[in-house]
């Protein structure tokens, strides 16, 4: 089996974070990898920080130990910054965020000496324009995988979003998932 | 088909633990499950809830964990096999029934699940339940990963029937909550039918009784602790000289901090998932060969002090070391990264962790507690009593999501001790002091442990105020029913309690019914129960709407806006009500109208009238 790759997810409860975590954990089993999860339930649900650690892998623990984390993925910009102690060097960020100075000024000067490599998408704005304003966890997936860097890759979760979505949200979360993979397209050239 | 109900051993599923357990329940043949919900615990319940009828075995969220051990312990005795599920906190509820079916026993296979929550990601404590199996005398298990919470459930039924005993399986919220893949095994047919066989001189805990079943319970030790040396869940690991001892999910970390730094063969590994009793033989056996201990456990020293206890019986010298400075803390829960720092400084070994970011650089993050959601029911509750009462009346609230109006600028609650703890609270507080109080409680906590303070404080002629916060659910938990839930919308055919007549029955006569969004009338109704001396009671009836979203019950409202050439910047809205959906930007109120429900209770605030809703989309 090849390296462990630990991913760190991260925003606030209520996000998509949970739905985000077992989208890439059940795709991840598909493609065969040995994967263990651990995931925040309960009082943080309630629009506090949440945080879902990820690793494919011969590896017991689930969760992510500081430095070790090759993928961010983040819902929200400042959570997105909280949880840098777990990246690696040259690890991969990717946070949905409005902002036009992505990432900070202060943040970007820890990000390059680390040699993390930083993306951004407006991925709320794109769900609600889409008409479904809780979904920009599915653009912020579609945007990652996009970019080819992971494990999993757009065809993967696209068959994986069709699997585990609820019915009535099956159509909508593909859409979404979509428009996102071509914002990432967009940008990489 | 529920995706836990497929009968085809070895199918491989990705679940989170909670599933697994919920899972080992059904290849066990469960016939009758229980519980009260309670993070990390909640969605093992949850999970019977979405498949009992399929699978064709009783199951119930009981009124508080002690009647839910009462459910599973009639059922094991009258010889179907049971599981009683609930959080550590809720183990001191049902303990007092725990302490005795110790010594009763049970006639088919009884489980206790319990999970404990270091760290305290949603609780009120972090206790240590693992000194629970100690106090009772009954067994503990304590699974490490996903497979052996489904597996380690199934045993534990088994070390039942072996033992006629409840068996304790603890978990912890990291392993409640990690998501792995589990290979299913065979499902026993269910046996949901037992007979309840007469046997009064076993079974009424009278003292003559009880004298001979504490003498059975301890001879039922011995026979535990044979069990305990040969369980396949208790293993000596390798055959270095550095010992390590460990349990539950610090295996986990354990396992991969020696392979990290590659001393795999100079340690032995104890692990301990059949906890109590320990196996003697086995420890001693470990000790004999290895030269000095490292206990890997989080929360309290258990593992650490009862081994201790075993060298010197056995008198084996060497340092056996746990807690303490520059080794473990007895506080919050292990990560990977401490349990290979701790591993390598103890053993000697260099520690090459690569280096992290240090984020102390960054200008500080904002903090991000808990909020109460947008058009939360409870924030306009607040607001009412506050107007009325002020700042000063003592605010003792209790246990869900209310408890997150404790925040500025809220700051509605001044003490929380745990489930019903405000009503009986507060009658020592209004017999102690000259204070105004009014009791915070939830619909499910009112039933769960409320009820008996109520009446307690009518009976007793206290004077305060009780608000019974009412939104149709068990919010915090994950929106289970409750006894004044009508469960008919989800298939399930229980009998609805009104919250309003229980009131009544417990002696209360100021009683009053409102609807916390209609802000004069709530206002009205706190002022009413000032004005009242003796125990009134307000019942806050209004629909949580994150349920109400979840069952597709949502009011179709408009979200508000705040027309800026009305607002006169008076912030009441801002200041009193803190709602998530509004924020200040280039110093105008605005209103976010995605996270906006249209409960309306801003635009009663506003003194300009200047919040109004938006116009219905052409």
């Amino acid at each position: 089996m090849e390296k462990t790759i630990n991913i760190i997810l991260s925003g606030l409860g209520g996000q998509g974070i949970l739905f985000m975590t077992r989208a890439l954990a059940q795709a991840a089993l598909d493609k065969g990898f040995n994967v263990m999860g651990a995931e925040t339930h309960g009082m943080a649900q309630r629009g506090g920080s949440v945080v879902s650690h990820l690793r494919l892998g011969e590896v017991k623990s689930s969760l992510v130990r500081t430095g070790t984390a090759h993928f961010l993925l983040s819902l929200e910009e400042n959570e997105g910054y909280r949880n840098l102690p777990f990246l690696s060097h040259g690890a991969r960020m990717y946070v949905n965020t409005n902002s036009r100075h992505f990432p900070r000024e202060e943040a970007k000067g820890l990000l390059d000496k680390r040699k993390i490599i930083y993306r951004s998408i407006p991925a709320g704005i794109m769900a609600q324009e889409l008409g479904a304003p809780r979904s920009s966890n599915l653009a912020l997936l579609g945007y990652f995988s996009a970019f080819d860097e992971g494990p999993i890759n757009y065809k993967d979760l696209k068959t994986t979003i069709h699997k585990i979505s609820p019915k009535r949200f099956k159509d909508i979360n593909l859409k979404i998932l979509e428009a996102g993979y071509k914002k990432g397209k967009e940008a990489k050239k | 088909m529920h995706k836990l109900l497929i009968d085809s051993p070895d199918t491989e599923m990705l679940l989170l633990g909670n599933e697994a357990i919920a899972r080992g329940a059904i290849e066990a043949g469960v016939g009758v499950a229980s519980c009260y919900p309670g993070t990390p615990s909640s969605e093992i319940p949850d999970t019977f809830f979405a498949m009992f009828k399929e699978a064709g075995f009783y199951f119930e969220y009981s009124t508080n964990e002690k009647v839910a051990l009462e459910v599973a312990a009639g059922a094991a005795i009258s010889g179907v096999r049971s599981i009683v599920t609930m959080k550590h906190v809720g183990m001191n509820v049902a303990s007092d029934s725990l302490m005795t079916m110790a010594y009763l026993g049970v006639n088919a296979g009884m489980v206790v699940i319990n999970a404990d929550d270091p760290f305290l990601f949603s609780s009120q404590n972090e206790q240590d339940n693992r000194y629970y199996a100690r106090l009772s005398g009954l067994p503990m298990i304590e699974p490490t990963n996903a497979q052996e919470m489904k597996d380690m459930t199934v045993a534990a039924f088994d070390i039942s029937e072996q033992l006629k005993l409840p068996v304790i399986l603890r978990t912890t919220t990291r392993l409640n909550h990690l998501r792995g893949a589990v290979r299913f095994g065979s499902i026993k047919p269910i046996q949901s039918k037992g007979f309840f066989k007469k046997d009064p001189f076993h079974f009424v805990a009278i003292p003559a009784v009880s004298r001979n079943l504490h003498k059975i319970l301890v001879e039922k030790y011995d026979q535990a602790l044979e069990l305990s040396e040969k369980s396949k869940y208790n293993q000596i690991i390798g055959s270095g000289k550095w010992g390590i001892v460990t349990n539950g999910v610090s295996m986990n970390y354990v396992q991969d901090a020696i392979n990290d730094l590659g001393i795999g063969d100079k340690v032995t590994i104890l692990r301990l998932g059949f906890s109590y009793p320990m196996p003697e033989k086995m420890i001693e056996k470990f000790l004999s060969n290895v030269e000095k201990v490292l206990v890997v456990e989080e929360l309290e020293p258990v593992m650490e002090n009862e081994i201790r206890s075993i060298a010197q019986s056995k008198g084996i010298s060497m340092p056996i070391k746990g807690k303490g400075n520059n080794l473990f803390p007895r506080l919050y829960e292990y990560d990977p990264g401490l349990v290979r720092k701790t591993i390598a400084s103890y053993f000697n070994v260099p520690d090459t962790s690569p280096a992290m970011v240090d984020v102390s650089a960054l200008s500080e993050l904002p903090g991000r507690p808990p909020n109460l959601c947008a058009g939360c029911p409870h924030r306009a509750m607040y607001y009412a009593i506050k107007k009325v009462y002020g700042p000063d009346a003592i605010y003792p609230s209790d246990i869900g999501c209310y408890t997150l109006g404790v925040l500025p600028p809220l700051s509605m609650a001044d003490l929380v001790i745990c489930m019903g703890g405000s009503i009986g609270s507060a009658c020592g507080i209004e017999a102690a002091t000259d204070q105004k109080v009014v009791s915070f409680i939830g619909d499910s906590t009112f039933f769960h442990a409320g009820i008996p303070a109520l009446i307690n404080a009518v009976h007793n002629n206290h004077n305060f105020t009780l608000v019974i916060l009412d939104n149709g659910t068990t919010a915090m938990t994950g929106h289970q029913p409750h006894p004044g839930v009508d469960t008919t919308p989800m298939g399930v055919d229980t009998t609805q309690l009104s919250i309003e007549s229980i009131v009544r029955g417990c002696g209360v006569e100021h009683v009053q019914v409102v609807n916390p969004l209609q802000v004069k009338k709530s206002i009205a109704a706190a002022q009413a129960s000032k004005d009242f001396d003796g125990i009134s009671v307000i019942i806050s009836k209004e629909i949580c709407p994150l349920y109400a979203r979840a069952i597709q019950k949502a009011k179709k409202a408009r979200p508000f806006y705040v027309n800026q050439d009305k607002c006169k910047q008076h912030l009441d809205c801002i200041n009193h009500l803190a709602c998530p959906a509004m924020y200040i930007a280039d110093n105008k109120t605005m209103i976010n109208e995605s996270l906006c429900i249209g409960c309306a209770v801003c635009a009663q605030v506003c003194p300009e009238n200047a919040i109004l809703p938006l116009k219905k989309p052409a």
